[in-house]
């Protein structure tokens, strides 16, 4: 009897119930990720997405033609380099969003949960930036292998979602660009240091 | 652990270690980064195709030197296209003198060689060397002048009727151009059957799914 209560008692105890509890910044231990590594695969990213923006709405009004846009027969492979480079560019984010979102996710753990308006449309406009993303870079590799697991048509699917990701894309910008800033400008000693503590809340906080 | 001995771990003396890590952190990840894309680079670039180890079509798995999308088996088009009937018609409101252009027909007009690429909107792209009719000599032997663009459509449109880029269009500048053609060698051979024979359309800068295959229709408007 005594040995059954012993038994039960320990198997109590080897239940994982610390992941049930909500973590917070601080439970993530790796001191790899810093401000200014989030920051350098931030800027990397947006400078990614941006190039395969706007070769992917180049490619777009080629496919549907716009009044205002005869699209030119000169340089023989100018669309081949528009392609390319919207192939490149997309394929070459995937390594470059996973790192990010390894490096930036404790964040989202963070307490008080929305600190100012500024911070809560940062917080929001993840959602069809993180989604958004992810869609465009699995749409557009499953694309290319030809594979379309999506039952809707992949064009318009990856078109629009490339509007939402942008549309998210400058949200996240705006309100993130002054850490940012603060991370690539400061010595790297402040900047590598400053990870693993929250924001101290004051009035008139930005994220 | 708790919290207040974090700060002594990230203190000055673990500091340079710290910093060689993220180093290696991030240079791995842009590292992973540059081979992906040097891997699809090779896919786009004809003289790198070598490195083309990740992307899904590359010159050499090919017929006539260049990757194949749509087969005319796929595309139901196998028996009508080898017809000895078989016609390229030119029709259209801008058109004076409408034409119905047989295979020797097409073979007997003023020919021209262009280099150009197959750019496919699926990300691998592959330069090859055509040889056909330009669009323009056909547009001068159907008195087509005064026209916005030309509507291009495959066999496959009237035998696959659900199957999507079965035709295209093909504007002012790009119709006009020397180098567009209906296409009827490639690489020094007689387009393949895959490859839209008896001919296709091929454009400077245009996308490969608006090359339209086993042409059968231009409709100049």
């Amino acid at each position: 009897m005594a040995l059954s209560t012993t038994r039960r008692r320990s198997t109590t105890a080897r239940l994982p119930l610390h992941l049930l509890r909500i973590p917070r910044r601080s439970s993530y231990t790796s001191n790899l990720r810093s401000e200014r590594l989030s920051a350098i695969l931030g800027i990397a990213l947006g400078i990614a997405f941006a190039v395969c923006f706007f070769t992917g709405l180049a490619s777009h009004l080629i496919q549907h033609p716009v009044s205002w846009l005869e699209w030119p027969a000169r340089p023989a492979s100018l669309y081949r380099w528009i392609t390319a480079t919207h192939t490149i560019t997309g394929v070459a984010s995937v390594p470059l969003l996973f790192a990010k979102l390894w490096v930036a996710y404790p964040k989202l753990w963070d307490r008080p949960v929305v600190r100012s308006v500024s911070h809560a449309l940062q917080r929001l406009s993840l959602i069809p930036l993180v989604g958004g993303s992810l869609l465009l870079l699995a749409g557009g590799t499953s694309n290319h292998f030809y594979w379309y697991p999506n039952p809707r048509y992949f064009t318009p699917t990856h078109y629009w979602l490339g509007w939402i990701t942008v549309g998210a894309l400058l949200i996240h910008i705006g309100t993130t660009i002054g850490v940012t800033r603060s991370a690539m400008r400061r010595r790297s000693h402040e900047a590598d240091a400053a990870w693993s503590s929250e924001p101290q809340i004051k009035s008139g906080d930005s994220p | 652990m708790s919290d207040s001995d974090r700060p002594a771990e990230d203190g000055a003396g673990e500091q340079p270690r710290v910093r060689t890590d993220r180093r290696w952190f991030l240079g791995s990840v842009f590292a992973a980064s540059g081979i992906v894309a040097a891997s699809f680079t090779g896919a786009n670039v004809d003289a790198l195709s070598e490195l083309a180890v990740l992307p899904s079509r590359r010159a050499d798995v090919s017929s006539q030197g260049l990757p194949i999308q749509t087969r005319a088996s796929q595309a139901g088009v196998e028996d009508v296209v080898l017809r000895s009937d078989y016609r390229v018609r030119v029709t259209g409101s801008a058109v004076t003198s409408p034409l119905e252009l047989g295979v020797d027909d097409l073979r007997a007009m003023t020919k021209h060689t262009a280099e150009l690429p197959i750019s496919c909107v699926q990300g691998w792209s592959v330069g090859a060397r055509w040889t056909g009719v330009p669009v323009r000599e056909v547009l001068a032997a159907a008195g087509a002048v005064d026209f916005v663009e030309i509507l291009v459509t495959s066999a496959q449109k009237r035998l696959k009727p659900e199957a999507m880029f079965t035709s295209s269009r093909l504007n002012r500048g790009h119709a006009l151009h020397p180098d567009t053609l209906l296409a009827l060698e490639l690489n020094g051979e007689t387009l393949h059957i895959n490859h839209g024979f008896p001919t296709r359309l091929i454009a400077p800068s245009n996308p490969g799914i608006m090359q339209t295959k086993w042409i059968e229709h231009l409709e100049v408007r």
